[in-house]
C-alpha cells in the first residue's frame, strides 16, 4: 500500500491550531463577559444610588409639607412604616425604618432626633444601597432662638414657597415655618434677669443706677448695670445714633453714640477685663461683662468697625424696643470660608415700649447697596427689611415677616443668646436640621 | 509500491513549509508585540479607572457623619497642599450608652466592628456643643477603652464617631502617585505619573483634579463634596 504524506503531523498542527483559536476565543469571551458583567455592576450600583437618592428627596418634601402639630406624638403616630411604606421605585425597592432618641430635654420642650435608614435594593439580587437621614423634632414651649427660619405671616403657600417668592434663601437642612403663629412674651422677665432686679420699674432702675428715686423715667444716657465685680448688662435710655462693634487683639469693643457723645467699652470675653470710657468708668474697671445690652429706643446705625466686628468667643445679646439699622456688614475674626459662621451677636427687637406698653416700630432693617455678611441671629418682632443689597446672615431668623428687595440668605446657624429663652411659641411642634448622614453601598463602609 | 515522499515532494514541502513559518513565526512576533501593547495600554487604562474611582468615592465620602459636629469642632475633613490632599470621614457612628465622665478612660457603646484598636473617635455632645478627638486602645466587646482620659463630660447620646483618613501623595522622583489610609504606609496608586495637582474651592465645596500619565493621557475631574455643605 503507497503511504504518500504523514496525516498525523497535519492532524497536529490543525489541533494546535484549533486549540489556539478556542483559547483565544474563550479568553475573548471571558475578557467580553467581566468588562460586560463590571458595566452591569456600575449600572446596578448608580441606579441603586439615583433611586436611594430620589426616595431621600421625597422623604424631605414629605417632611417639609407636614405639620407635626396634626400628630399628638409624631416621633411614633407620623414616624413609621404606615406612613412611609416599603415602595417600588423603577425596578428597585426602597425601605425606610426609623429609630428615635431624646437629644435634649429641659425646661418645657424637648429635642428628639429622629433617624431614618433608607435601604434601595434590587428586586432580583442582593445588591444594596444604604443611606441615612437625620432630623430633629422640636416639642413643646420653643424658644425664638430654636427656630431656624420661623415668620409669624398668614400664608397659602408653602414655606418654602413663600420664602422664594420673596428671594429668601437658606440652607437646605432647614425645614421653614411660615404662619400665623401666637407669639409670647415675656420682657418684664427678661428684664428682671439682665438688670438683675425684682421688679424692674423706673424707681427701682434709678436706685440700681444710683439716681433719685422717683417714677420718671430715668435721663438719656448710657448705664452700666454693675454689682459684685461683674456688669450684668448695658442699659441705654432713648436712641442711639451709631453703634459700633469691633475686634482685634484678643479685644471686644463696643462703642455708643448718642447725641453727640461717643462712649467705648472694650472686654475680653468671659474674663474680668472691661474698661469703660463713660461716666463712672473706674467703678467698673476690670469687671466682667456679660455681654448683654438693652436699648429703651432705636439704633439708627449698627456697623462694624475695623477688619473685625467680633472675637469668636463673643456673644453679645442685644434687645431694643424700636428699630435697629444695620448699614454694614458685621463679621467675625474668624471667617475662613468653608467654616461653620456661629452667630456672635443677637439682634432682637420687641414690639412694645419695655414699660409702657406702648406698641413701636420693632423692625429690623438692613440698608445699603453690596455684599454684607453679618454674623449674627435675629430676632424680629416687626419686620426684616433688607433694601437692595446682597445680605447674608449666619444666624437663624424669627421674625413678623420679610421685606426683601435684595438678595437674602439665612445661613441658621444656632446660636446660644439668653434674650432668645423669653420669647416663643407655646405646646408648638416642628422638624429642623434635616441631614443625610451617609449614603453607601451596603457592606462597603471600608 | 512506493512509500513515503519522494525527494522532490519533500523539498518543496520543506521550502513551502519553511515558507509559511517563517511567516508565522513573523505574523506571530508583531502580533505578540502588539498585543503586549494593547494590553501594557488596556492596563494603564484600567489602572487610571481604578486611580480615577478610588478618588471620586473618598472625595465622595469626605466629611461624611461629620455634618453636625463640623458645626462647632474644629474639624477640617479636606485639606490640600501641592500635589497631595487628605480628605477624612466617619468610617461609622455609635451613640454613647450612659454618661462618660472627664477623666474617664472608657466609653460604652452598641457592638460595633468599625470601633477597634488604634482607631481614631471623634466623641460630641450637640446639646452641650462639646467634643474631642481620642484614639482606641482595645475593645472588649461595645466597651471601647480609650489611650486618653476624656476632657469634658459627655451625657448618654453622645455620637462616637470612627474616623477614616485618607491620603494622596504625589512623588515626582518616582512618577507615582501614592495613597495612605489612617496610620497605615502610602501604598502605590498610580505609576507613570508625570504631573498631578489638586486644587480646592470652599466656596462650591468643590474638589477640582488632574492626573497626567506618561505626558500623554490626562485625566481632570471635578467633584462635589456633598457631605461639605
Amino acid at each position: 500500500m503507497a503511504r504518500r504524506g504523514n496525516v498525523v503531523l497535519s492532524l497536529l498542527f490543525m489541533m494546535l491550531l484549533a486549540a489556539s483559536g478556542l483559547a483565544l476565543l474563550a479568553h475573548t469571551g471571558l475578557h467580553f463577559t467581566i468588562v460586560a458583567a463590571r458595566q452591569q455592576r456600575r449600572l446596578e450600583g448608580a441606579a441603586l444610588e439615583q433611586a436611594l437618592v430620589l426616595s431621600l428627596h421625597r422623604y424631605r418634601e414629605r417632611l417639609a409639607a407636614a405639620d407635626m402639630n396634626a400628630f399628638p406624638a409624631p416621633e411614633r403616630d407620623f414616624f413609621n412604616t404606615d406612613t412611609f411604606p416599603d415602595a417600588a421605585l423603577g425596578g428597585e425597592t426602597i425601605s425606610q425604618r426609623f429609630s428615635r432618641y431624646t437629644l435634649r430635654s429641659g425646661g418645657d420642650f424637648r429635642v428628639i432626633r429622629i433617624l431614618d435608614l433608607v435601604r434601595a435594593c434590587r428586586q432580583s439580587g442582593s445588591r444594596a444601597y444604604i443611606g441615612r437621614a437625620g432630623v430633629d423634632l422640636y416639642a413643646g414651649d420653643i424658644p425664638a432662638g430654636e427656630f431656624g427660619l420661623l415668620v409669624r405671616q398668614k400664608s397659602e403657600e408653602s414655606a418654602e414657597a413663600f420664602l422664594a417668592g420673596r428671594g429668601v434663601e437658606y440652607s437646605g437642612s432647614q425645614l421653614p415655618q411660615v404662619g400665623e403663629f401666637a407669639v409670647g412674651s415675656d420682657y418684664e422677665r427678661l428684664l428682671r434677669a439682665a438688670l438683675k432686679l425684682q421688679v424692674p420699674d423706673w424707681r427701682r432702675i434709678r436706685e440700681k443706677f444710683g439716681l433719685e428715686p422717683l417714677d420718671a423715667p430715668i435721663p438719656s444716657g448710657i448705664y452700666l448695670a454693675g454689682s459684685d465685680g461683674e456688669v450684668a448688662a448695658v442699659f441705654v435710655q432713648g436712641d442711639l445714633q451709631k453703634l459700633e462693634f469691633g475686634a482685634g487683639d484678643g479685644w471686644q469693643s463696643i462703642a455708643f453714640n448718642q447725641d453727640g457723645r461717643r462712649c467705648e467699652l472694650r472686654y475680653r470675653p468671659g474674663l474680668p477685663s472691661l474698661s469703660w470710657s463713660g461716666s463712672g468708668g473706674p467703678a467698673v474697671a476690670g469687671s466682667l461683662f456679660a455681654e448683654k445690652i438693652v436699648i429703651h429706643g432705636s439704633v439708627w446705625d449698627i456697623e462694624q468697625a475695623g477688619a473685625a466686628a467680633f472675637l469668636p468667643e463673643a456673644r453679645i445679646e442685644l434687645l431694643a424696643s424700636g428699630r435697629l439699622v444695620v448699614r454694614s456688614g458685621l463679621e467675625g475674626e474668624n471667617m475662613e470660608p468653608g467654616m461653620v459662621k456661629l452667630p456672635c451677636l443677637l439682634l432682637m427687637t420687641s414690639e412694645r415700649d419695655l414699660f409702657s406698653g406702648d406698641a413701636v416700630n420693632a423692625d429690623v432693617v438692613v440698608e445699603g447697596a453690596g455684599a454684607k455678611t453679618i454674623q449674627a441671629q435675629v430676632i424680629a418682632a416687626g419686620t426684616l427689611v433688607n433694601n437692595d443689597g446682597r445680605t447674608e446672615i449666619t444666624g437663624s431668623l424669627f421674625a413678623g415677616n420679610i421685606a426683601n428687595s435684595g438678595r437674602l440668605r439665612v445661613g441658621a446657624a444656632a446660636g446660644k443668646f439668653a434674650f432668645g429663652d423669653y420669647v416663643g411659641l407655646g405646646d408648638f411642634k416642628f422638624l429642623k436640621n434635616f441631614r443625610v448622614h451617609f449614603i453607601q453601598e451596603e457592606g462597603d463602609e471600608e | 509500491m512506493i512509500k513515503g515522499f519522494g525527494i522532490l515532494e519533500m523539498l518543496i514541502a520543506l521550502s513551502l513549509g519553511l515558507g509559511i513559518l517563517t511567516v508565522i513565526i513573523a505574523h506571530s512576533a508583531e502580533a505578540a508585540k502588539v498585543g503586549k501593547r494593547i494590553t501594557g495600554n488596556q492596563e494603564r487604562l484600567e489602572a487610571i479607572f481604578h486611580t480615577v474611582d478610588t478618588i471620586k468615592s473618598d472625595l465622595n465620602k469626605c466629611g461624611m457623619r461629620l455634618q453636625e459636629a463640623r458645626q462647632f469642632c474644629s474639624i477640617t475633613p479636606f485639606a490640600s497642599a501641592a500635589g497631595s490632599f487628605t480628605c477624612g470621614y466617619g468610617l461609622a457612628d455609635e451613640l454613647l450608652l450612659e454618661n462618660a465622665l472627664k477623666g474617664q478612660k472608657s466609653l460604652r457603646i452598641a457592638t460595633n466592628g468599625f470601633f477597634r484598636k488604634d482607631k481614631d473617635i471623634l466623641i460630641y455632645d450637640v446639646a452641650r456643643q462639646a467634643w474631642e478627638a481620642n484614639e482606641i486602645e482595645y475593645r472588649l466587646d461595645g466597651v471601647l477603652l480609650l489611650k486618653n482620659p476624656l476632657g469634658s463630660d459627655f451625657a448618654a447620646n453622645s455620637t462616637v464617631v470612627a474616623l477614616k483618613r485618607v491620603e494622596y501623595k504625589y512623588y515626582p522622583a518616582q512618577r507615582v502617585l501614592k495613597r495612605k489610609t489612617d496610620k497605615g504606609n502610602f501604598q502605590p496608586l498610580l505609576e507613570e505619573v508625570s504631573d498631578f495637582y489638586v486644587t480646592f474651592f470652599p466656596d462650591a465645596n468643590s474638589v477640582l483634579y488632574r492626573i497626567e500619565v506618561n505626558k500623554k493621557e490626562q485625566v481632570r475631574g471635578y467633584v462635589f463634596l456633598l457631605n461639605l455643605v
